[in-house]
């Protein structure tokens, strides 16, 4: 045990806006990758910083107990972060979540149920909503975790408990706030309650939502384990804990509208609403499943001189459907005249693990002088920019990872687009039919390229159920399978025409 | 807001309002500066602001700073090995993904 050192508040209260003063410096790094980099690190440090203010400030009576805890959570930690895959980092930001809204849940709890103190004013209704939130949190976000790794399926049911659960947290919370100087033991019937009603409603809230809502999901839960901090700081009377918290808690928000816009969904039509997540496209078979349907290459197709067999296929009436190899060469020839090239990477193509093959072409036709490009759809993959981080993983450029407003406008002058396992992001039915639950929402404007090539698992609809009509375009090509093996057999036909 | 404060006690009165005065202040900046983030890297800030939200862990550090029974100190102890968990994975899984964001330069 050691005692705090009696530091004036006015002292403290500049270490702390010290403190706060990096953090924001932190955040306001995050305008590109090396920027960010620096952010993280201020973040960390803030953090560091804050909890040896309030260890020298305030001492500790279990100093071996605390140094232990926190190294147990440093160690599962890191080594949790070192071996989760890039295309798992949903499920895991999503536990990490869970974890936050724990500690605040726990903290609010204790807080509240085991006060010498009598619970009231803004600190009693801070430590009632941090525990709603914290609990909230906690079990959404191991149901979002364990969806996201598939272990349970979505289930469309309970549509109308959900709100009703909130309504009556709410109002259970709203009488707590009024009879705050209740008993020791009554304050801890309600809070039991809470608990209880508050993972319910987590569970309840995560449980019908999936597929394609996932980014929705993770960024809400997001801004509610900040929030939760945030209302834990009210109870403790911690300006560093409602300042991290409501910022955590803006961003979340941020993230959730920037998502349900990308969708073209309200954020209430997500929780409430009725319609059950089918499967996205690219996701109807597992990969492996897909390889046994793909078409046998022939080299010969390959090695055929370039002239001829560009020549052979064009010469074929459009009426008369191309085989798979003759579809491969018509695609081949038509990146070897192509100046500009831009593909739109969906989740399908992470699912089929078809990122290196993409960016193996991507390198062989920029290595032809071709300026290539990559549309990123705000909603591609199971969180906000989730398939950013996947590219940068293959090693991609990241100044060639173009957002969606930007590149819109330059779709028009594109001659080869690649459509590698997204559908939904580029279904030109968003802005030309009316009524769909797709009309209106913001997507890639594919079918204004020269020609497109789709490389996707089937030609069925994805999330929303919409026949996209970029699929029978006649400039398009659809190259159905496995998106890996069709890559790679696009790559080999580029280089070997080429080289010829 | 008024109706609240007029209803505790005296003391926690201004200290309430300068709380919700943070509160509210805090949120305001962190959604000017975090509106300005471009899409490219917000998993990463998600993960960064993730490991922001473990900042409860004060409040583990706190309630260990005082005289608590058993029971606490098992909520205590759950909590700080959950923020724990929260800060330095949340703070590593971005400082991954931040790592492999190259450009043109550095990757050749």
């Amino acid at each position: 045990m050691f005692s705090g050192i009696d530091i004036p508040d006015s002292v403290v209260l500049v270490i702390e806006l010290a403190i706060i003063g990096l953090l924001l410096l932190g955040i306001s790094k995050f305008r590109n990758p090396p920027g960010a980099r620096f952010g993280n690190h201020a973040a960390l440090i803030s953090i560091l910083a804050a909890m040896a203010l309030v260890l020298v400030t305030d001492g500790s009576r279990q100093p071996v107990l605390l140094a232990v805890v926190v190294a147990v959570g440093l160690v599962l930690g890191f080594v949790s972060a070192f071996k989760i895959p890039m295309t798992q980092m949903p499920s895991m930001i999503a536990i990490q979540n869970g974890m936050g809204g724990l500690a605040s849940l726990m903290i609010s709890f204790a807080e509240l149920g085991f006060s010498r103190t009598p619970v009231s004013g803004l600190s009693g209704v801070g430590g009632f909503i941090g525990v709603v939130l914290g609990a909230f949190t906690l079990s959404g976000s191991i149901v979002a975790a364990a969806k996201l790794n598939n272990h349970l399926k979505n289930q469309g049911r309970s549509p109308a408990i959900n709100p009703i659960l909130v309504v009556i947290a709410l109002a259970v919370a709203v009488a707590c706030v009024f009879a705050w100087n209740v008993s020791g033991s009554l304050v801890m019937i309600i809070l039991v309650g809470l608990v209880v009603l508050s993972l319910a409603m987590g569970y309840l809230f995560a449980i019908r939502i999936g597929g394609a809502d996932m980014p929705v999901v993770i960024s809400f839960l997001n801004s509610a384990s900040g929030l939760a901090a945030a209302f834990t700081g009210l109870a403790l009377n911690s300006r560093l804990l409602v300042v991290c918290g409501a910022t955590v808690g803006s961003s979340g928000f941020i993230l959730t509208a920037a998502m349900c816009k990308a969708m073209n969904r309200s954020l209430l039509n997500i929780f409430v609403g009725t319609t059950v997540a089918s499967k996205g496209c690219g996701e109807v078979k597992s990969a492996e499943q897909a390889v046994s349907d793909e078409p046998a290459v022939e080299d010969s197709a390959v090695e055929q001189g370039a002239a001829d067999a560009c020549a052979a296929v064009a010469a074929i009436e459009p009426e008369v459907e191309l085989t798979f190899e003759q579809k491969i060469t018509k695609v081949a020839c038509a990146a070897r005249d192509a100046e500009t090239v831009v593909f739109i990477p969906g989740y399908g193509m992470a699912l089929a693990q078809a990122q290196f093959a993409v960016i193996a072409l991507a390198n062989a036709l920029e290595k032809m002088g071709k300026n290539v490009l990559f549309a990123i759809h705000p909603v591609a993959g199971r969180m906000p920019g989730h398939m950013n981080v996947l590219l940068a993983e293959a090693d991609v450029d990241y100044e060639k990872l173009i957002e969606m407003d930007e590149i819109n406008p330059k779709f028009a002058t594109t001659d080869l687009v690649f459509v590698v396992g997204a559908c939904d992001v580029v279904n030109s039915a968003a802005i030309h039919k009316e009524g769909t639950p797709i009309s209106g929402m913001p997507v890639l404007l594919a079918h204004e390229a020269k020609s497109v090539v789709v490389c996707n698992l089937d030609t069925r609809p994805g999330y929303s159920g919409v026949e996209n009509p970029l699929y029978e375009d006649p400039r398009t090509v659809m190259l159905l399978g496995d998106a890996k093996a069709t890559v790679e057999m696009i790559t080999a036909a580029v280089s070997g025409t080429g080289a010829a | 807001m008024g109706t609240e404060a007029a209803a505790v006690e005296a003391i926690t009165g201004v200290e309430m309002l300068i709380m919700a005065g943070v509160f509210v202040v805090a949120s305001a900046v962190g959604y000017f500066l975090i509106s300005r983030v471009p899409s490219l890297i917000h998993t990463p800030l998600m993960s960064m602001t993730n490991a922001l939200s473990a900042v409860t862990i004060l409040g583990g550090i706190l309630l260990f700073s005082k005289e608590v029974g058993t029971i606490e100190l098992v909520l205590g102890a759950v909590a700080l090995v959950a923020a724990s968990f929260n800060l330095f994975g949340g703070y590593m899984v971005s400082h991954r993904m931040l790592k492999m964001f190259k450009t043109k330069k550095a990757l050749s």
